[in-house]
């Protein structure tokens, strides 16, 4: 099955045991959802998801603020 | 525990009797280390050695090391000097596993020097080629408009020596114990077999841990409880049972 936005949420989820929800919309980086490390972490896990080598192009802060942004940038 | 600093090292414990000591090298952007909280649970018989980085914290007068080679040379000299002819256990998270292995290389080859065991943490093996996005996801989090942490400064140039790091491949005679946070996308446990390659000494077991990257920031507990199964277990190798 093809991942999409909900596995990342989901991996959001399960390192945040104090966050219940987390709307598509949300800016996980502004509201400290993740902090630097989970960042880079969510990058590669991204990329594991995809299955392909991410680009340095592809990889900029605004393409990983929102679950939004993240499906449309890399599950599209 | 009360502690002390001496030269690069910070001692948790009393080390002045003690026949082993659990010696922790420290992860990238770290300025004080991270692992007091584990060194705080070990039994008293175990004391803790914190290794610093000169040129930032503590020891922001001295020359900052140019590479992993460098900080290698500082904390074996110190090591040596400080607690001479113990018995050390080495452990290492991400970054602190390669100095672990590169100070046990050095400790290896000086007299009156044991490494009893070397504990890689997070990172995958010593040959290996550090993975460019990794950089390029730290670089993402530089824009211009964005204020830089504590901390990012010391991490920018630890990744720096991450990927200028290289080594000859030697084989440490250290009995070897890896950990892993079960979903680090850093180095996965798989990935961490590999460490066993660079060691001719018996494998202690591979220590999994609910997390990611940072699991060893959390569950200090399980942690102390691992690192004080792997000082006896070094002990008495031939007692680990098969399937670890």
């Amino acid at each position: 099955m093809a991942a999409t936005w909900n596995d990342v949420r989901e991996w959001i989820l399960e390192r945040n045991p104090d966050l219940t929800d987390l709307q598509p919309e949300t800016d996980i980086i502004d509201s400290r959802i993740i902090d630097s490390l989970q960042f880079v972490e969510l990058v590669l896990f991204i990329e594991d998801l995809r299955g392909t080598a991410l680009e340095s192009n592809d990889v900029s802060l605004d393409s990983f603020r929102t679950l939004k942004g993240i499906e449309q940038t890399f599950f599209q | 525990m009360n502690t002390r600093a001496e030269r690069s090292l910070v001692i948790q414990g009393d080390a002045g009797k003690a026949d082993d000591i659990v010696v922790f090298l420290p992860p990238a952007g770290a300025v004080a280390s991270p692992y007091l909280p584990i060194g705080a649970l070990l039994q008293d018989t175990l004391p803790a050695v914190h290794c610093e980085t000169p040129g930032r914290g503590r020891l922001a007068n001295e020359e900052a090391p140019g590479s992993v080679h460098g900080a290698a040379d500082r904390w074996a000299a110190d090591l040596a000097e400080i607690v001479p002819g113990r018995r050390l256990h080495l452990v290492g998270h991400s970054l602190g596993a390669l100095y672990a292995y590169e100070v046990t290389l050095r400790l290896e080859s000086r007299p009156h020097c044991e490494v009893a065991s070397l504990s890689a943490s997070g990172a995958r093996e010593p040959g290996s080629t550090p993975r460019s996005l990794l950089a390029t996801a730290f670089a993402a989090l530089r824009t211009p408009d964005r204020q830089q942490g504590a901390g990012e400064h010391w991490m920018d140039r630890d990744l720096r020596m991450r990927g200028e790091y290289r080594t000859a491949h030697q084989v440490v005679r250290a009995p070897l114990a890896l950990l892993c946070g079960a979903s680090d996308p850093f180095a996965t446990p798989a990935e961490m077999e590999r460490w066993k390659d660079f060691t001719s000494g018996p494998y202690l077991g591979m220590f999994t841990f609910r997390g990611g990257h940072d699991y060893y920031l959390s569950g200090e507990q399980a942690i102390t409880d691992v690192i004080s199964r792997v000082v006896e277990h070094s002990r008495h190798p031939e007692l680990i049972p098969r399937s670890q």
